[in-house]
């Protein structure tokens, strides 16, 4: 049986130049960086070096860069050390959106039960924010602003550099969750006027467990994370020196084939909905049609319930996702679903393909041959006969 | 994820598809996942439920409960059927992810829907019979309320799936969900009917000659 994955927006390989990169620091430069002897000066260079890469590849300065354990810790500390280092300014309102990682959204209930105000601001049907919804809810109170720079669940890129500059204009803190743009977008921090960054390692061939938060030189942060006086006294405990120099090297090399890689991946990616939309009636492709992650795609099937299609998939050899893999376990609709006011049934039918730019027109045409086939099946099993005909992108 | 049990009942179900001469159909639907099992329940003179047949919108669990819902009525009276406990409906389906724990519960409701619209033809059978032998609409609600206040009808459930103009019926009704159910379209048979007005029927579930 042929194993196919298609879950790369949960997680992905780590290439073998990252991990070439990586191993030295394992069993030869094994030191801690933040010793003061040759072999954590040595290890310290490493991280040196890591950090100029992540900088380069999203425009920033490299002392702008602190290693994090990934992108809920970044999101976590972003949106908690900004709230506890300015509180006693009196401003405690803070703007999201509906759609934001868990990690973000969770962190602002936290806040919302110590007192702080949060704005979750809708979304379209596309999954895109609205500015002026922005800045009818943007007042005297605002403190910061975080709107993700894609959605992970649908892809919806958003206007990031618009959003940022309206909250700027207001001076208000603005943060991203990049996590799922690098390496798709162009970023740059500098020219979008973004005061803080999140991203992650093991979603752009690097290593899991490492992840990275940009700080805008004279933004100040509470830290999150007491201990040591690593990451200059703002995040305690030793850097994982591997997992940065990989995530240093995936960023380096995520930004560097970011043309060919968007190129060779919206083509397959298209390939794939065309075929999908051709073969199988009753589909829906949620998020926003052209302004969206080249390897995204999601789909509502009518009349088919999402976790069935995946485990059906899944014993086919072919991995897909329900929702995202944060929220798996959650035997609810998806919130994003909802936020982009899908039918709940449609929400229900819906799974989440994300390609890896290695993906062949032979792979696609099989997982297409097989969805068609599990489709019908679940169909045949399902008391739903026909749903509202204009959701669906294609009726035949 | 989930145990041997409930994958081989999820990729290889038993009972799925739908049951010609079905004389209780009902859905149920669980207001948080939307997810719906409908049953088809087959039910001889003797009030024992013959066959039964599902089908549903819904996860590898709830597909799975289903399939086992099925292997579990077969066999029982009705009144057995109202009497069955979600424990029993798992019975041999091993552990459930406490997130799906709610299919169970999915599925007595449907099963209750489905008796509970058995019932409501059992019913409309006897006032067409009471009606061929003269009675007036008056005297058949009488006669039908006696027989309700002698506990020979169980409590009907609101939502039951209707069938209009029983004799020739055309389409099952689908439950209201945001619009988007449409009937599933079976035609009875001759031999439905026959099987669903017969007389011997009615006498055993009204428990008197229908003479």
């Amino acid at each position: 049986m042929n194993k196919i994955y298609l879950d790369n927006a949960a997680s992905t390989f780590v290439s073998s130049e990252v991990l070439n990169e990586m191993m030295p620091y394992f069993t030869l430069e094994y030191g801690n960086p933040h010793s003061l002897h040759s072999f954590g000066r040595e290890a310290n260079s490493a991280l040196d070096t890591a950090r100029e890469r992540i900088a380069k590849a999203i425009g920033a300065n490299p002392e702008e860069i602190y290693f994090t354990s990934g992108a809920t810790e970044s999101n976590n500390w972003a949106l908690i050390g900004i709230a506890e280092k300015y509180a006693s300014t009196g401003k405690k309102h803070i703007i999201t959106s509906q759609i934001e990682h868990p990690s973000v959204l969770e962190t602002c209930k936290y806040l919302e039960n110590r007192g702080f105000k949060i704005t979750y601001l809708p979304v379209d049907s596309d999954g895109l924010v609205s500015i002026a919804e922005l800045l009818h809810n943007l007042d005297s109170d605002t403190l910061l602003v975080s709107v993700m720079s894609a959605n992970n669940e649908i892809g919806t890129i958003q206007n990031i550099k618009a959003i940022a500059q309206t909250v700027k204009e207001r001076g208000v803190l603005f943060h991203t969750d990049a996590t799922q743009a690098i390496g798709a977008v162009n970023i740059n921090v500098k020219e979008m006027g973004i005061d803080m960054l999140t991203l992650s390692g093991h979603k752009i061939n690097g290593p899991k467990g490492i992840g990275a938060l940009y700080i805008k030189n004279g933004v100040e942060i509470a830290p999150l994370i007491h201990g040591g006086h690593q990451e200059r006294n703002l995040r305690g405990g030793t850097v994982n020196v591997a997992g940065a120099v990989g995530l240093g090297k995936a960023c380096e090399i995520a930004c560097r084939d970011i043309i060919i890689n968007s190129q060779k991946l919206r083509k397959m990616r298209d390939y794939f909905v065309d075929k999908v939309m051709q073969e199988i009636p009753y589909v829906k492709l949620n998020g926003h049609k052209y302004q969206r992650l080249p390897n995204s795609i999601n789909l509502s099937f009518g009349m088919v319930e999402g976790e069935a299609l995946m485990m059906m998939l899944d014993l086919e050899g072919i991995a897909v996702s329900v929702g995202s893999a944060c929220s798996v376990g959650s035997p609810e609709p998806s919130y994003v679903l909802q936020a982009i006011k899908l039918s709940p049934e449609l929400a229900s039918g819906t799974i989440r393909i994300s390609i890896s730019k290695n993906i062949s027109k032979e792979e696609i045409d099989y997982v297409v041959e097989k969805l068609v086939a599990v489709v019908k099946k679940l169909r045949s099993m399902s008391p739903l006969t026909k749903s509202s005909i204009g959701e669906f992108n294609n009726v035949q | 994820m989930y145990n041997n049990e409930i994958m081989n009942r999820f990729a290889n179900p038993q009972f799925v598809g739908t049951l010609r001469g079905a004389n209780g159909v009902g859905m149920a639907q669980d207001p948080n996942t939307n997810e719906i099992i409908k049953f088809y329940l087959l039910v001889d003179e003797d009030g024992i439920i013959e066959d039964a047949k599902f089908k549903a919108f819904g996860s590898a669990v709830v597909i799975a409960v289903a399939d086992a819902t099925c292997q579990t009525l077969i066999g029982l009276s009705v009144s057995e059927a109202e009497e069955l406990h979600e424990v029993q409906i798992i019975d041999g389906l091993g552990e459930i992810p406490r997130a799906r724990l709610y299919a169970p519960i999915l599925a007595m409701n449907a099963i209750n829907d489905a008796i509970n619209d058995y019932h409501k033809k059992m019913r409309r059978l006897e006032k067409q019979r009471l009606r061929e032998q003269g009675m007036s609409d008056e005297e058949i609600k009488e006669h039908l309320a006696s027989m309700d206040e002698n506990g020979q009808f169980e409590d009907l459930a609101e939502n039951t799936v209707e069938f209009e103009n029983y004799e020739a019926e055309e389409n099952e009704e689908g439950v209201e969900n945001n619009g988007t159910i449409e009937p599933d379209n079976e035609q009875p048979t001759e031999e439905t009917q026959e099987h669903l007005s017969g007389a011997s029927i009615l006498a055993k579930y009204f428990g008197k000659s229908t003479n």
